[in-house]
């Protein structure tokens, strides 16, 4: 057995442990986070032509399909012609980081949530750029602002525990998104990480 | 026609009366009147004969006959009376009127007496006996019987004391005792006659009165008798306009008196007899005071008594001073000194006569316009005299009493001036025999040798530049002017005011006598006196004035020149200088003491040379500065300005050219503040151009040059810097080496110039000497620990984590093979070495090197466990013995591998200082692969948008 899949096994009858004694974990919990302001999408529904829904649909199986260069060169011209298609932006901004220009990305994102500022899946994808980039603030900011206009998201929830538990030093606020984020998806593993979390945090508060 | 006594003089009686006959009868006996010039009395007024009766109606001898008729036919005695008495007066009166011979005539007055007798005789008491006695006595006088005439006055007079005769019966009376030399009795007898109160009779009363005290030597009673005589007699003479008769008996009432005042204390007795008796119609007459003097002063002076006549004209004079008669008396005592030869006197005379009558005296303030007159020649020669003998002798007198004398002729000159001028005798013809102007320039000479310097100058500024002085002898406006000039300039240092009166004068005298020898150098002065108050505006204004000086014959070439200069330099003050540098070049053309020239030239030079720095162009600056380099080469300017043009040559770009004219401005001034500069433009120039083998050439020379340890440390690493940028690495690197070496201070330097050498041999892939000099960094970065700045520290950091790699390089290559032992202990050298540099290297704290120390230190830990792990197993093991080896093994990387996660954690753990790179992100990485539960995370999101919108 390897020193590291027995670190795992430890963790793992650790957070098992844990789990049983999870009523009287002393966990703090942070405050709720805010209620959405606006409906999650505020965006008109529009209608696209033929060619356009031809191209969009190609640009997302291409993406599907890891191609995101030939996407970004469909995606381009349509967001163009489509300013305010969101779905349209959004897998823009993928095709560019997928296509290793993540600024372009960035660029992307930051015009779609400027006039889409409620659209919680491009917050999302633009704190997952941010958190590359090692603009941990930014990514927060960004997941946040997905939780906001889309508290019920699951995604914006693990990521920000992620990034408080691993980046930002903030295990208080890591667990109250994995339990979000545990409560929301019931993920096996993400209960894991949730068990592991409170018996570090159980931990820290006997070394205190 | 009644015949004189043969004694008397013969004198005709027609027309006067009886009484004056006698009078003049009387008068031709006196014994003394021929000595003492004794008036006659043919003046005296005739018998009044209205008392008489009227003239009948019809002829006398009809009358007579009728009369001689009624007698014989015996009338009564009262007819017979009345017919007797009036045929005596007709027997009078044709005696009278007949002109008989003497003796026929006498005949006749003897039988008047008869029939004058028999009537008195006959009617005692008849009442005109008055008559008759009066007729009586007159006709014994005709008679010659004087004594018998005295009688029967003497009778009138006793039985008719106040009869209409009384006055004439003792005027007679007087006479006859006069003529007798009974002077007292006569003197009664006048007196009797002036108390009778007879105006006829009066004036001769008293003339003879006055005789009569004189010849009884009471002289003062004399005089005053005269003296009323004269006061009558004068005012009689105006009333009466001068009567012959009575001008001669006022000259002979004024000899007498002269003659009695002679005899008495002369002039001062006159004056007494004046203040004695006082006038009767009030105030005496001047011209009749005068009169009294002169006649006394004239009397004395033909008997000789001349000081006696002086004396008595300057009594006059003395009281009445402003009287023109004082003025006439004043002359005759000069012209008496004069006759006299008593220069001296007549002299002093003169000068009394310009203190009595001149201009301020009394006399001069009441004068009419005749008086003045008449005094003015007298007054103007003698003060010619006087002021031109003064001003003759104060010319010939020393410093100290020349002042005094020309002060004392001051007056003089000015006296006549105001004579000249003097309204009243603005007609006067003497006025052409003087010159106004000459005076008024002599006056002005006195008052400058008196040092009266004010009044000096205000005359001789009122001659130089008022009106023009009409036939002036003794000088020009132009002389009179330039006088002014210098008494001004004298006293212009004085006073504010008298600096701006002499400023104006200068003015006027430049412009109304341009034609002065001193004009121009006058209008120099004024240009140095506004160059020297900074008007340099008003010097440039006036200056072409004298430098274009229209007159030839006072132009002089060293005034044009010196304002030609002082043009120059009030250009070069108001910074005008373009028209400065052509105003000194003409100056320039010219001959010029050397000093002078010296300066001119030095300031052509600064006025190129500021005319440069004034321009805005680079072109232009660069003419000018070419044209001083060119024109003027050894000007005090040329080092400035050669300076000057090889910046501009050096903002320009032109390195080359730069670098040409460095060069030999170095060599010219190699010892100048600009030399050193420009060497270090030279290298500069070098290294813009490109040229590091020049510059670093020409550093290391002047490294060698230096004494100051300093400058030499500064060289040798510009030097080195050079040498590196022109490839020159061999060069380089000797420089560099020897920088390091000699020079550890400063700190930074000497770091600076071992990571150059790092570099270098880094480029020449010698590790070896790389990291040599990384040693020597972080070696003295700890030496020099509190000296070092972030550079130095950023320096040994990155040194030491190259030493790191370098090591960790060496435990990588080294695998664990057997013997095991002796590899273990070589690669754990390598692995503390390396975690050694690392962690020294970590202790500097830059973000950037501590990242990836820490990831290498984690990386050294993970690479040992995975090195034991697949170290030789030993041969020969049998499966239980291998597996047991393995555990073992196994126990034995364990530790390597949880501190390599433990350190790559603590690398992590930097993003929540914001820090980010790829050795933190490497680290999640080895992590995600040693912790998978808590480090393998991916993000989650949508990896596709379904809608579009």
């Amino acid at each position: 057995m390897t020193p590291i899949k027995r670190t795992a096994c430890q963790l793992l009858l650790c957070s098992l442990l844990l789990a049983g004694c999870s009523q009287t974990a002393p966990v703090v919990q942070p405050a709720p986070p805010p209620t959405p302001a606006a409906p999650a999408s505020a965006t008109p529904t529009l209608e696209l032509s033929a060619e356009q829904q031809q191209q969009f649909a190609q640009a997302k199986q291409l993406l599907m399909d890891g191609n995101a260069s030939a996407a970004r060169r469909i995606l381009q011209p349509l967001s163009v012609a489509l300013p305010q298609a969101t779905g349209v932006a959004y897998n823009l901004a993928l095709s560019q980081w997928h296509s290793a220009d993540i600024a372009a990305a960035q660029n992307t994102l930051s015009q779609l949530l400027s006039w889409a500022p409620l659209y919680s899946e491009g917050h999302n994808l633009a704190g997952v750029l941010a958190r590359q980039q090692g603009q941990f603030r930014q990514a927060e900011q960004h997941f946040l602002q997905a939780l906001q206009a889309q508290p019920d998201n699951a995604m914006a929830h693990k990521n920000l525990a992620f990034l408080y538990e691993l980046y930002l030093g903030a295990p208080l606020q890591a667990h109250f998104h994995y339990k979000h984020y545990v409560e929301l998806t019931q993920d096996e593993q993400a209960k894991v990480w949730l068990a592991l979390l409170e018996q570090q945090l159980a931990q820290e508060q006997n070394n205190d | 026609m009644i015949k004189a006594h043969p004694n008397c003089q013969r004198v005709a009686i027609k027309p006067v009366s009886v009484l004056t006959l006698c009078c003049v009868m009387l008068l031709g006996c006196s014994s003394t009147a021929d000595h003492t010039g004794r008036p006659t009395l043919a003046a005296l007024p005739a018998f009044d004969r209205s008392i008489l009766n009227t003239t009948p109606p019809v002829s006398e001898q009809q009358l007579e006959q009728l009369y001689q008729q009624i007698l014989a036919l015996q009338p009564a005695a009262a007819t017979r009376q009345k017919i007797l008495y009036r045929l005596s007066q007709m027997y009078t009166s044709q005696l009278e009127q007949q002109e008989l011979p003497l003796a026929q005539e006498q005949e006749a007055l003897q039988q008047l007496v008869e029939r004058y007798q028999q009537l008195l005789a006959d009617y005692p008491q008849d009442p005109n006996n008055e008559l008759i006695r009066y007729q009586l006595a007159r006709s014994y006088d005709l008679l010659g019987q004087q004594q018998a005439s005295l009688q029967q006055l003497d009778q009138l007079l006793q039985r008719y004391p106040d009869s209409g005769f009384a006055s004439e019966a003792w005027f007679r009376k007087a006479d006859i005792h006069y003529s007798r030399g009974q002077y007292a009795t006569a003197l009664d007898a006048y007196l009797a006659v002036l108390s009778a109160g007879d105006t006829s009779l009066a004036q001769h009363a008293r003339y003879m009165a006055g005789w009569s005290y004189f010849k009884q030597q009471q002289f003062e009673q004399a005089d005053e008798q005269f003296l009323k005589l004269l006061d009558q007699s004068y005012t009689e003479q105006v009333l009466t306009q001068a009567e012959q008769t009575q001008q001669s008996l006022r000259q002979e009432v004024l000899h007498i008196l002269s003659i009695s005042l002679s005899y008495q204390q002369q002039g001062q007795s006159l004056q007494a007899l004046l203040q004695r008796v006082p006038s009767a119609s009030g105030e005496r007459a001047l011209s009749m005071v005068a009169e009294l003097y002169h006649t006394l002063a004239q009397f004395l002076a033909d008997k000789t008594l001349y000081r006696a006549s002086i004396d008595s004209y300057q009594l006059f004079i003395a009281d009445y001073p402003y009287s023109l008669q004082a003025a006439r008396f004043q002359l005759r005592i000069i012209a008496h000194y004069l006759a006299d030869a008593d220069a001296e006197q007549a002299l002093q005379a003169q000068q009394r006569y310009i203190a009595l009558f001149g201009p301020g005296s009394e006399f001069w303030q009441r004068a009419d316009r005749a008086a003045l007159t008449e005094v003015q020649p007298q007054l103007l020669q003698y003060l010619d005299y006087f002021a031109r003998a003064g001003y003759a002798s104060a010319l010939t007198l020393a410093k100290g009493e020349r002042q005094q004398a020309f002060a004392a002729v001051i007056p003089l000159w000015q006296q006549m001036l105001s004579i000249l001028h003097e309204p009243l005798l603005a007609q006067s013809p003497h006025n052409a025999d003087y010159n106004s102007a000459d005076l008024r320039y002599l006056l002005a000479e006195s008052y400058a040798e008196a040092a009266q310097n004010e009044a000096a100058l205000a005359l001789y500024t009122e001659l130089g530049f008022g009106a023009k002085a009409a036939n002036a002898s003794l000088f020009t406006a132009q002389d009179a002017a330039y006088k002014a000039l210098l008494l001004s300039a004298q006293l212009a240092g004085q006073t504010a005011t008298n600096a701006q009166q002499h400023w104006q004068l200068q003015s006027d005298f430049v412009r109304q006598h341009p034609t002065h020898a001193a004009a121009a150098q006058v209008a120099l002065q004024q240009l140095q006196q506004r160059y020297n108050a900074q008007d340099y505006q008003a010097v440039l204004q006036h200056s072409a004035a004298v430098i274009n000086w229209p007159h030839e014959s006072n132009k002089h070439a060293d005034v044009v020149q010196e304002a030609a200069f002082l043009h120059s330099q009030s250009e070069l003050a108001l910074q005008h200088y373009s028209a400065a540098e052509r105003s000194i070049k003409q100056l320039l053309a010219q001959t010029l003491p050397p000093a002078r020239r010296q300066l001119l030239t030095e300031q052509l030079a600064s006025s190129i040379y500021q005319q440069a720095q004034l321009a805005t162009a680079a072109a232009e600056v660069q003419q000018h500065l070419q044209r001083l380099l060119t024109a003027l080469p050894d000007s005090a300017f040329h080092q400035a300005a050669a300076y000057q043009q090889i910046e501009l040559v050096r903002n320009s770009g032109d390195y080359a050219s730069a670098i040409a004219l460095l060069q030999a401005f170095v060599k010219r001034y190699p010892d100048t503040e600009r030399g050193q500069s420009a060497q270090a433009l030279l290298l500069d120039s070098y290294e813009q151009a490109g040229q590091w083998d020049k510059a670093a050439a020409e550093l290391t020379r002047l490294a060698a040059q230096q004494t100051d340890g300093a400058a030499q440390r500064e060289a040798l690493y510009l030097a080195a810097q050079y040498y590196q940028r022109s490839g020159m690495t061999a060069q380089a690197l000797n420089a560099w080496r020897s920088y390091a070496n000699r020079y550890p201070t400063p700190h930074v330097l000497a770091q600076e110039a071992r990571e150059q050498l790092v570099q270098l041999y880094q480029a020449q892939q010698d590790l070896y000497r790389q990291n040599f000099w990384r040693e020597k960094i972080a070696g003295f970065e700890q030496q020099f620990a509190s000296e070092g700045t972030a550079r130095t520290q950023q320096l040994a950091a990155q040194a030491l984590l190259q030493l790191g790699r370098h090591e960790s390089g060496l435990f990588a290559a080294l695998r664990l093979s057997h013997p095991l032992k002796q590899s273990l202990q070589k690669k754990r050298q390598h692995m503390s070495s390396a975690i050694k540099h690392y962690e020294q290297s970590i202790q500097y704290g830059i973000a950037q090197y501590v990242s990836e120390a820490q990831f290498r230190v984690a990386e050294l830990y993970q690479q040992m466990a995975r090195a034991l792990l697949e170290s030789d197993r030993p041969k020969g093991l049998d499966a239980l013995a291998l597996e047991e080896y393995e555990l073992l093994l196994q126990e034995q990387a364990y530790p390597f591998e949880e501190q390599a996660i433990a350190i790559y954690q603590q690398n992590t753990a930097l993003t929540q200082q914001q820090v980010w790179d790829q050795w933190v992100a490497q680290s999640f990485a080895r992590l995600a692969q040693l912790l998978p539960a808590k480090f393998d995370k991916t993000e989650a999101y949508s990896e596709v948008a379904n809608d579009a919108y």
